[in-house]
């Protein structure tokens, strides 16, 4: 804690953003029977700290998070925003505290991507919508902030689905929100697109002075960005920490446990669990040596380094990665020498590259 | 966001044409009169002769106003439909709006003993004809528009609620036959005539029913626009930015049940107008912000019926179309053409 190491911080006393104590989600019975998704959370979130929210599919992260939004009531227990039950703020209160960004999907219509962020300015603006100088000063600030300045004239229907999307957080981000709450921001976009929007909310993060809450499938991104995670588990439990902990603590790997699949605390990836076909000793570091690991590993051998004392260790093969000059990978190829050690004959094979080396392997 | 110069001469432009064809209106028809002779009659109606003074100002005239008003409410009820049911082909006679107003008309007809529509607005309920008609028809057609948003709760897919709204018009007709086997003969002629849709009929003292009802109407659209453009997001996100959802959809069902049901009920169903107007306006300005959707929509569903109801009568002769056909005529290839135009646009849209 370090509010008890280092005494409290200068300026206000540190109110979170968001607390919820004993908080149960899920869907109400007015709808239909009362369904509780989850269970027994309670959790705070401070200013300018970037939570992801990370669970197997179907977990209940939307349920949470549509909670959190004031979409949803709570089924038990609370909310509170700063000092103030979220159920007793009213909507347009509530909609200059919290912007949400939801996995709707937004028919383009006519509308431009600036008359999108304006309507980020609905709680603010008089009963006709009009901007005054400051909602438009917002406006332009949140496209700015996502880049978007040069498509503001554009129709919705005119922008890639990767600029939709940044076009909704900027509308978010127009709310002037303590809170944001995104589900999925990254969900049907492509690789760039995806780190790129997570990228912009890390910075957005201690510059805007936000708190941010976003649900995601992109492991290992959140495990960078990430100020904490709070993993649902399979039993509907919620852990929270700082990612490196719960890498560290095993809580990752336990919750996205599955058949046949492990958790790499190494890697942060997961990878199937597979009977090694053999062992490797692999001389060679660096890029070059990351990605010959992945490619032996990827075939069944499990990889191993040099060991300091000439015994091998019952490995069969040996690989040796060879530069033709030092570099860059781009510049410098490669080569792979793979050596057979058997009953002290040794052979030496070329490879030029790691799909002929894997090739041969795979054929023995 | 400022109206752009070309939007501002667009909206001028269709105002200009709708006085240049009120004038018109008022000029054309089975006796024509110049249009210099139409402006001293309105000026000073003394100065003209009886014939002419009663031609502009009692028959014309009011049929005018009727069309003005009514296109401007239909129009108006087309766009909320389409925006609150994110739908392009919701309008106030696909869903149903205006069976469920024909269904109070048909109570009030019955209602009124042996005089037939007319008869009710005259001498029924004492004075209060018009009214009762007014309020019947708003009735019916809240009482559609309600049901169908209760079924627009609980299914997701809109295309769904359309057939819904319209299997629910099938079924506000389908009683509204009922009731008509009651009725006398009369009165069945009565009902059908009014059920062929016409600005002909309305009367200087059934506008004044009619125009305070449009009029509470028209305030309330543009009460609206702030909502109705924050459900462009559709309802989850416009609840996020802090709109009341229910109180929204309440206002907007009441208004576009009071713009098509106080229409239909003095000027029988009019179809087409309703969805085709706010597409055309959409097209025409290329936006989606209400706060320029309202007034253009407004502008350009009087201005389409006010040349609608010029065309019906423009045979000049004892032969009139019926005014939905030329409706559908204007209306038809503009739904097609937005159709093809809108999947074309935004694949999956439709």
């Amino acid at each position: 804690m370090t509010e008890s190491t280092f005494g409290p911080q200068p300026g206000a006393p540190r109110i979170p953003v968001l607390t919820a104590a004993d908080l149960a989600v899920g869907y109400h019975p007015a709808t239909r029977r009362e369904r509780r998704v989850l269970d027994g959370l309670t959790f705070r979130l401070h200013a300018n700290e970037l939570v992801c929210v990370l669970g197997p599919n179907g977990c209940g992260k939307s349920t949470l998070l549509r909670t959190l939004a004031g979409l949803l009531p709570p089924l038990h227990g609370s909310v509170f925003l700063r000092d103030k039950h979220l159920e007793q703020i009213d909507r347009p209160e509530r909609a200059r505290l919290i912007a949400t960004v939801l996995t709707d999907r937004v028919e383009p219509g006519f509308l431009t991507l600036f008359e999108l962020v304006a309507l980020g300015r609905f709680p603010y603006t008089r009963w006709d919508g009009k901007l005054n100088r400051s909602d438009h000063e917002q406006v332009v600030a949140a496209i700015s902030a996502l880049g978007l300045e040069a498509l503001r004239r554009r129709h919705l229907a005119e922008l890639s689905d990767g600029e939709r999307q940044k076009a909704m957080i900027a509308r978010a981000l127009a709310q002037q929100p303590e809170l944001l709450v995104l589900d999925e921001p990254t969900a049907f976009l492509d690789l760039p697109s995806r780190v790129e929007i997570l990228q912009l909310l890390r910075r957005r993060v201690g510059s805007g002075g936000e708190a941010v809450i976003l649900s995601t499938h992109e492991l290992e991104t959140a495990l960078r960005i990430a100020d904490r995670l709070w993993l649902i588990d399979n039993e509907g439990a919620l852990i929270c920490g700082a990612p490196e902990d719960l890498v560290l603590n095993g809580a990752i790997g336990r919750t996205f446990a599955r058949d046949g699949v492990e958790f790499d605390g190494l890697t942060a990836a997961f990878r199937p669990i597979t009977r090694p076909r053999g062992r490797i000793i692999l001389s060679g570091s660096g890029v070059g040596g990351q990605w010959t690991a992945r490619a032996l590993e990827r075939i069944g051998f499990e990889v191993s380094a040099p060991p300091e004392h000439s015994q091998l260790a019952g490995a069969e093969f040996s690989v040796r990665i060879m530069e033709q000059r030092s570099g860059s990978i781009d510049s410098a190829p490669l080569q792979w020498r793979l050596a057979r050690r058997r009953s002290g004959s040794e052979q030496e094979l070329q490879f030029a590259s790691l799909e002929a080396l894997t090739g041969f392997l795979r054929a023995l | 966001m400022p109206v752009a110069p070309k939007n501002a001469m667009l909206l001028l432009g269709t105002g200009a044409a709708l006085v240049a064809a009120a004038v018109a209106s008022l000029a054309l028809g089975s006796v024509p009169i110049a249009a210099r002779e139409v402006f001293v009659a309105l000026l000073g109606p003394e100065q003209v002769e009886p014939t002419v003074r009663i031609i502009v100002w009692i028959i014309r005239m009011p049929r005018t106003i009727a069309a003005i008003a009514g296109g401007a409410a239909l129009a108006l009820s087309g766009l909320q439909m389409q925006t609150l049911f994110r739908n392009p082909l919701a309008g106030p006679f696909t869903l149903g709006i205006s069976s469920g107003a024909g269904l109070g008309v048909a109570v009030v007809v019955l209602a009124s003993g042996a005089g037939g529509v007319m008869g009710a607005i005259a001498e029924g309920f004492g004075g209060y004809g018009p009214y009762a008609l007014v309020s019947a028809a708003t009735a019916g057609a809240a009482m559609v528009l309600a049901a169908i948003l209760f079924v627009a709760r609980r299914v997701a897919n809109i295309t769904t609620v359309l057939i819904l709204g319209i299997l629910f018009g099938y079924g506000a007709n389908a009683i509204t036959t009922a009731l008509l086997q009651l009725a006398e003969p009369l009165q069945i002629q009565s009902y059908v005539t009014w059920s062929f849709g016409s600005f002909g009929g309305v009367t200087w003292q059934q506008l004044g029913a009619f125009l305070p009802v449009v009029a509470v109407g028209l305030l309330l659209s543009a009460a609206l626009m702030k909502p109705l453009n924050a459900l462009l997001l559709g309802e989850r996100y416009a609840a996020t930015l802090g709109m009341s959802l229910p109180r929204s959809r309440f206002l907007i069902i009441v208004t576009t049940a009071l713009l098509a049901g106080a229409t239909t009920a003095f000027c029988g169903p009019i179809a087409f107008i309703g969805i085709a107007v706010p597409h055309l306006c959409r097209f025409a300005l290329r936006t989606s912000d209400h706060r320029l959707l309202v007034p253009a929509c407004a502008l350009a569903g009087a201005l389409i019926a006010v040349l609608s109801d010029l065309v019906s009568r423009l045979p000049g002769h004892e032969v009139t179309l019926p005014l939905n056909a030329v409706t559908a005529f204007i209306g038809v290839p503009i739904v097609v053409w937005v159709i093809f135009h809108r999947s074309r646009m935004h694949p999956g849209a439709m």
